[in-house]
């Protein structure tokens, strides 16, 4: 069973994450507060994050940085509404494996999950 | 001697020798004595003793000759007069022939006169012409005197008639007569006239002689009546009284003075003096006329020398120029500039003219140096000049003769700077005109090159600043807007004008085609009182090319007001503030975009998910479910175009990069395009041809597709025909997208794949949809191209090479 940790302050989004992902074979956690998601991080072991940007009191990069610092070997997925290539091309440098604009489809969400976690 | 004499009779036989001739050689005898005066006689070609034979004849011609020799020798112009006024008895046979011939004449010498003046008497003398009595007085004569034909009276012939006119009482013992030569054949009248006047006897003293021949007539007729004497005693008595009248004659006639002094030659009003007279003020206008064209002259030489100055450009060319206007005024044969070295202290030939080679080298000057030690040089070049005397008056133009035939002008031309030299011209005409004429002439010259110069060196430091400006300058003047003057730049600017013709001198609206506007501007800008306050700049487009106008105002030149025009082309920077202004907008919008996406993309999440969730719940209707997978649809459309709208250049799309069949995307295409669209009157018509694949994303492609059927769809106004074909050719997937809409406009063609390019009303379109098109058609190595022709439809082609 893949554990799951999704990150955003938006609990409409998590709705609909949870939506999406509830017929896989996951165990998602879903929370709204950045810095409960790395103190959980701290804990527990999960195979993949799934993180969006524009957050309060700190944002996705950030998150990420500190994530890659403390656990490099969990893979993060950026999640985010956010177009702006500023931030692209700084998550893609502090190393997530991936960037995903929403809305996302349901298909391609779960696909591209997969394809990171089996990297 | 015997040939000189019968060619002398072959000559014409005009005048005799005894009446014209010998008076003259006895005047000349009295004066040089006899020997000379046969040297000097015979020069002209007779023997003295055929010219003394009274009886010998000579020709008029001779005669002239001989007073003109007369003339010569005593240096008298009133000699001819002389010589026939002193006529006197030579011998004293000779007097008392003349004294009986007179008294026995008659008391006056008026009978002798007309005597003379009678045909038959004076053609024993002359046959050159004819004397004519005009009028007669108490004691006075009107006589003319006509030559024949082909004779011209000479003036010393006609002093030598005065003379005998004159002197012809004397021999009746009177005064000489007075003169008044009224009209003279010889200053371009037809004959000589001659008002002659003299004194007669006293009529007392004729009374007295009367009387006493009666006296003596009574008293012999007494004597004889009464028989104290008889006849012989009375013929004697009577021929002694007889010879005592004779005598009185006589004594009359040897006392006339011999004196000239009696002669007052000032009494006799002779034409000549006032001849003379008129002939010295003949010659004071004469040289007043002299002086006149001279100062024309000069007048004229000044005015091409000032229209060179004018004209020429460039100070060596007019310094040659100049020369060429003195060469031929003055006839010089040699001319020269020398110009001051540089060190200060030698002149250097700038160019050599010399008239007298036939291969002129003009152009072509050699160099002569003149050093203060080695003018030796310069000498065989010019053969004279004396340096030193030049150097120190270098200040003022002189002329002088040197030499035997030549003579040298000098005029120093002063710049102050490199140019300053000095002309240097060669004459061998001695110039008789008034030098200080020709001296101002020169100096004048040399301000007006020295100012010439000024103006060419500063009007070529302008020239240089105006050439070298990057904007084009005109300058005309207000009245008729013709062009005084027009930089270089200004011709490389408007090359693509293609402006044919001269441009000096024509109107500035002829040259320039400034639209109406542009136009209006500018004859208001001319017009307006105050000039500083107003705005002279305006922005104009030739052609396709902007313009930024500056107008200014030159102080006019006393004749006329002249404005300038400063034309910058502004093309190049304007559309490069265009594309700033493009790039800022599409920051901004981009900032705003990832500015406002984020609060559309988490409820659109929401949304997205919630359709999904209905689409595949089991408890829905296949109607419901079909809704949801629209809204599904459309919510990814939706999110795809916010994600264009930002700057990032990757793909922002959640898509991957697959083998993609366009056929399948175009019918999507129609499926999401329907969505937005009543299709119910549009006709599609679709040919595909099985294609490869494609590498790229889904999302894209159907991009693609999507815009341009939109734009179809708008152009048919949902109501025409679309219609779509793929084909594989030559390696390459060819797509056709047409619609019989309403076209686009040639002159937009170009533009319509620009971002925020639209046709469209505002509200109605971004004008993103085909710069989308393009963007992705280019990414994926694609080229796409249009046609389109207006109220006929338009087709897009699209090329994707395997």
């Amino acid at each position: 069973m893949k554990e799951i940790l999704v990150i955003d302050d938006d609990n409409f989004v998590l709705e609909s994450i949870k939506k999406q992902l509830k017929e896989e074979d996951m165990e998602v956690m879903f929370v709204d507060n950045p810095l409960t998601g790395l103190s959980i991080i701290d804990n527990k072991h999960f195979d993949l994050v799934l993180c969006d940007i524009k957050m309060e009191p700190m944002n996705g990069i950030e998150v990420l940085r500190n994530i890659k610092e403390k656990h490099p070997e969990v893979p993060v997925i950026i999640l985010t509404g956010y177009v702006d290539d500023g931030l692209l091309e700084k998550a893609k440098d502090y190393g997530s494996s991936d960037f995903l604009i929403k809305p996302i489809r349901k298909r391609e969400l779960i696909d591209s999950m997969y394809s990171v976690m089996t990297q | 001697m015997n040939d000189i004499v019968n060619e002398q009779n072959k000559k014409k036989q005009e005048l005799n020798c005894g009446v014209n001739i010998i008076p003259v050689i006895h005047y000349m005898e009295t004066l040089f004595g006899i020997e000379r005066t046969k040297d000097i006689v015979e020069s002209l070609g007779l023997p003295m003793n055929f010219l003394k034979n009274r009886r010998n004849w000579v020709s008029y011609k001779f005669y002239v000759d001989l007073l003109q020799k007369l003339v010569d020798v005593t240096e008298d112009d009133k000699a001819p007069f002389k010589a026939t006024f002193n006529v006197k008895p030579q011998s004293l046979f000779e007097e008392f022939y003349f004294a009986t011939y007179s008294a026995l004449l008659s008391e006056s010498p008026k009978k002798g006169y007309k005597l003379a003046f009678s045909k038959n008497f004076y053609t024993k003398f002359t046959k050159i012409g004819d004397f004519e009595l005009l009028d007669e007085g108490k004691s006075s004569l009107k006589v003319k005197l006509t030559l024949k034909e082909g004779y011209k009276q000479s003036k010393l012939n006609c002093l030598s008639v005065e003379g005998f006119i004159t002197s012809f009482p004397i021999g009746w013992g009177l005064p000489p007569a007075t003169i008044k030569h009224t009209e003279c054949a010889a200053f371009g009248k037809d004959s000589c006239i001659y008002e002659i006047s003299w004194k007669e006897y006293k009529n007392s003293y004729r009374l007295f002689r009367y009387i006493l021949l009666l006296l003596f007539l009574g008293v012999e007729s007494f004597l004889l009546y009464f028989k104290f004497i008889d006849m012989k005693d009375m013929i004697i008595t009577s021929l002694l009284f007889g010879l005592l009248f004779l005598l009185i004659r006589y004594m009359n006639f040897f006392n006339r003075t011999k004196d000239e002094e009696l002669f007052n030659y000032k009494k006799n009003v002779s034409i000549f003096e006032a001849m003379e007279k008129i002939e010295k003020d003949y010659n004071e206008i004469l040289s007043m006329k002299i002086e006149l064209e001279t100062r024309n002259k000069f007048l004229t030489i000044i005015n091409d020398v000032n229209d060179k100055i004018s004209k020429i450009k460039d100070f060596n060319v007019l310094l040659l120029n100049v020369a060429d206007i003195l060469i031929d005024g003055f006839q010089f044969i040699k001319a020269a500039y020398f110009q001051v070295s540089p060190d200060g202290d030698s002149y250097v030939s700038n160019f050599e003219i010399d008239k007298t080679k036939t291969f002129q080298e003009k152009n072509k000057p050699t160099r002569i140096s003149i050093t203060s030690n080695d003018y030796e040089e310069y000498y065989k070049f010019y053969n004279f000049i004396d340096y030193k005397r030049l150097k120190e008056t270098k200040s003022t133009s002189f002329l002088e003769w040197i030499g035997e035939n030549n003579g040298v002008c000098i005029i120093p031309i002063e710049t102050y700077d490199a140019y300053s030299g000095f002309y240097c011209f060669v004459y061998n005409n001695k110039i008789i005109l008034n030098d200080k004429l020709i001296l101002d002439l020169f100096s004048n010259i040399a301000n007006q090159l020295k100012i010439g110069y000024e103006k060419i060196s500063s009007v070529s430091i302008i020239e240089n600043i105006l050439s070298t400006i990057p904007a084009s300058v005109l300058i005309f003047d207000k009245e008729k807007m013709s062009i005084k003057y027009f930089n270089k730049m200004f011709i490389s600017n408007f090359e693509f004008l293609n402006i044919v013709g001269q441009i000096y001198g024509n109107k500035l609206f002829d040259i320039l085609p400034f639209d109406e506007e542009s136009k209006n501007f500018i004859t208001n800008v001319l017009n307006i009182k105050n000039f500083d306050k107003e705005n002279k700049n305006f922005q104009t487009t030739f052609q396709n090319r902007i313009f930024e106008c500056n107008i200014f105002y030159l102080n006019d030149n006393g004749k006329e007001k002249l404005f300038g025009m400063v034309l910058t082309d502004i093309t190049e920077t304007k559309n490069f503030e265009q594309k700033i202004i493009l790039n800022e907008k599409l920051l901004a919008l981009g900032k705003a975009a990832s500015g406002i996406s984020h609060e559309i993309n988490n409820p659109l999440y929401v949304v997205l998910a919630n359709a999904e969730e209905i689409s595949e719940s089991k408890n829905v209707s296949p109607e419901i479910r079909q809704y949801a997978d629209e809204i599904v649809d459309l919510i990814v459309n939706v999110s795809n175009v916010i994600k264009d709208l930002s700057t990032y250049s990757k793909n922002l799309r959640n898509e991957r990069v697959d083998e993609v069949d366009l056929n399948l995307i175009i019918e999507e295409a129609f499926k999401i395009v329907k969505y937005s669209h009543n299709l119910l009157n549009v006709e599609i018509v679709k040919s595909f041809t099985t294609i490869p694949k494609i590498k790229s994303t889904k999302g894209e492609m159907e991009q693609i597709f999507i815009n341009l059927f939109n734009n179809s769809l708008h152009a048919i106004n949902n109501n025409g025909k679309i219609e779509v074909s793929t084909n594989f050719i030559d390696n390459k997937i060819q797509i056709t997208v047409s619609d019989n809409g309403y076209g686009i406009k040639k002159e937009v063609i170009p533009y319509i794949f620009d971002l925020f390019f639209t046709t469209k009303k505002s509200g109605e379109g971004t004008g993103q949809g085909l710069h989308i098109v393009k963007k992705i058609v280019t990414k994926y190595k694609g080229t796409i191209e249009v046609k389109s022709e207006i109220n006929k439809g338009t087709t897009f082609y699209i090329n994707f090479s395997i």
